[in-house]
């Protein structure tokens, strides 16, 4: 059975880093995207098993790539963990108001967690969709 | 840890009301605030979000929506490296606002905060409604303009409202029932609008 794909998106280089050493620490193949739009990118090129997303980036930000995977036919049953320092419930609200002002609604990410996170928490949490 | 939204048609005194306010309470008085931070997270330049939302709702707005994959190269070329459409425009916005509300005490000025925070437990939502010729002499008052380039101004203001809710799908918004106060700011100075809110926060907190 080949490897699993993670596609890590997050703007700052420490967190990539963190993120894909987890991944790849248990198991799975990391690749990387520095924004929203480099994530789009690569996910329709390497359709990745599982996405690990921030939310506050330039140049696209994950509240958009997050809404564009939701709504796509083709990726909205890959599984998303949101990670960043934004709290879940100001995400939530602001994914309700671009739903309020004409966006298609989204289901809520199926794990969001607030930085900063340990290892065993986001292994744990990788570990829940990919086995 | 209250959360007050102004709402307004133009001219009716809602940034000088909302700095008197956020100055009563000891509050933030997030209009600038809002500009740099989103400016911050899109990785442009302040200037440029100011302009977009001066744009925003414009005819002149979506002609540069048409010829913005040029821009942006534009953009970059001079030093911009992010970069800023609608949808990124609205993607921050939204969370912006959402995150100074759940931080509190703050004051926020327009861009749908109303919306936004419609259900959010510590808002408090205000609209302010005057009388065009009111309106006019108010601008006339603070910013030194005559009375023709006030109307042209309330005029031009009133209709980029109108435009700029109707593409964020939203034609309600003087509909009351989405306020916790309308203030008929004909009626009241701007001492007794500032007493009126901060009572009202007062008394609910």
């Amino acid at each position: 059975m080949s490897q699993k794909i993670v596609l890590v998106v997050d703007d700052d280089p420490d967190v990539r880093l963190f993120n894909s050493t987890v991944v790849e620490e248990n198991g799975y193949i990391p690749i990387e995207a520095t924004n929203g739009e480099e994530g789009l990118k690569k996910l329709k090129e390497e359709k990745p098993d599982l996405v690990i997303l921030d939310v506050l980036m330039p140049r696209q930000s994950g509240i958009r790539l997050y809404r564009e995977l939701k709504t796509d036919s083709a990726f909205k049953d890959i599984n998303v963990i949101m990670l960043s320092g934004i709290a879940k419930k100001t995400f939530l609200r602001s994914q309700k108001a671009l739903t309020e002002f004409g966006g298609e609604a989204v289901p809520e990410p199926e794990i969001y967690l607030e930085k900063p996170v340990e290892p065993e928490e986001l292994a744990a949490a990788i570990k829940k969709f990919l086995g | 840890m209250a959360v007050i939204t102004i709402s307004r048609q133009y001219g009716a005194g809602g940034k000088t009301l909302g700095k008197m306010i956020a100055n009563a309470l000891d509050y933030t008085f997030a209009d600038s605030d809002i500009i740099q931070q989103i400016a911050k997270e899109a990785n442009v330049s302040p200037q440029w979000v100011e302009s977009f939302e001066k744009e925003a709702g414009t005819k002149l707005s979506r002609v540069i929506s048409s010829m913005v994959s040029q821009r942006w190269v534009d953009r970059i070329l001079k030093d911009e490296r992010g970069y800023l459409d609608e949808h990124i425009y609205l993607d921050y916005l939204v969370l912006i606002v959402a995150k100074m509300a759940d931080e509190g005490d703050v004051v926020m000025l327009g861009r749908g905060s109303q919306y936004i925070l419609n259900d959010h437990p510590d808002a408090f939502h205000v609209l302010l409604v005057d009388e065009l010729q009111h309106r006019i002499k108010f601008i006339v008052d603070r910013y030194n303009v005559s009375e023709k380039q006030a109307a042209r101004i309330v005029n031009s203001e009133d209709k980029r409202r109108l435009s700029l809710y109707r593409r964020l799908g939203k034609e309600d918004y003087d509909n009351p029932g989405l306020y916790h106060l309308v203030l008929n700011m004909n009626r009241f100075s701007l001492e007794q609008a500032v007493s009126l809110i901060c009572n009202m926060v007062e008394i609910s907190t």
